[in-house]
């Protein structure tokens, strides 16, 4: 892979709808990365990872207003090579700490998504600001 | 031969999506799956060979369908996903000790 880093912009509806598009998005770039060990499975992983973090976006920051956007940027950088996810929303802010990790002993209905994310990526981080959320995932590839 | 016969038929369902299970088709799954609980069926065999990808969304249709149905004295049975990295996502959540797995519906039939 060269040096250049490649970055595709996203701006989809604040929907489940389109879930899908996300995931294609991120499949479609790591299907371009060379030499990648378990490719399919980095790829899975991202993908579920983002797909969580949307979808919380979704249901949560704009409670399922769908006349709403999520601004998405998705690169891939290198020196460390590395692809990074950072999801944009204007909608109401998150508590992580609202959210108690899931008793893996006692399969429960609620609670998967951000646990997933943080066992599933590398780094993740949010930042609320002035106007809205910054999520910025990366993983190392 | 003075005996009784009764005969026992118990109702299992295999249902096997075939699609993506994401926070957009979960809802959908779940009405199908709630229907047939509705129909007083509470034997089932959820086959995941065909699902490309089940996000939290999908797993708590999973949980749910299992809570309802051991609640009315029944079960519910995973067949495993063909997409290895889904197989990974269901042990790291430790699916694999709540759900009885099997590689195949006819296996998780035959042990019901």
């Amino acid at each position: 892979m060269s040096q250049t880093v490649d970055v595709i912009r996203l701006e989809l509806p604040a929907t489940y709808k389109y879930l899908n598009i996300l995931g294609t998005s991120i499949s479609g770039m790591i299907e371009r990365v060379d030499d990648l060990a378990e490719a399919e499975i980095v790829s899975y992983n991202i993908q579920l990872g983002v797909n969580e973090i949307f979808a919380n976006i979704v249901g949560h920051a704009y409670a399922d207003d769908e006349s709403q956007r999520v601004d998405i940027t998705i690169s891939l950088m290198a020196a460390p090579r590395r692809m990074v996810v950072e999801l944009h929303d204007t909608g109401a802010a998150f508590d992580p700490d609202a959210v108690p990790p899931p008793n893996l002993e006692d399969a429960q209905i609620h609670g998967y998504g951000l646990f997933l994310v943080e066992q599933l990526l590398d780094e993740v981080e949010y930042q609320p600001h002035p106007g809205g959320n910054c999520w910025r995932l990366v993983k190392y590839l | 031969m003075d005996m009784h016969i009764s005969e026992h038929i118990i109702r299992i369902v295999v249902a096997a999506p075939r699609q993506r299970i994401d926070a957009f088709s979960a809802p959908k799954l779940r009405e199908q799956l709630e229907e047939l609980l509705a129909s007083g069926v509470t034997r089932f065999v959820l086959d995941l060979t065909a699902v490309p990808f089940l996000d939290s969304a999908g797993m708590a249709v999973l949980v749910s369908l299992l809570k309802r149905a051991r609640n009315s004295n029944g079960d519910v049975r995973l067949v495993w996903p063909t997409e290895e990295a889904a197989c990974r996502i269901l042990r790291l959540t430790k699916f694999d000790k709540v759900f009885t797995i099997t590689n195949t519906a006819e296996a998780a039939l035959s042990n019901f």
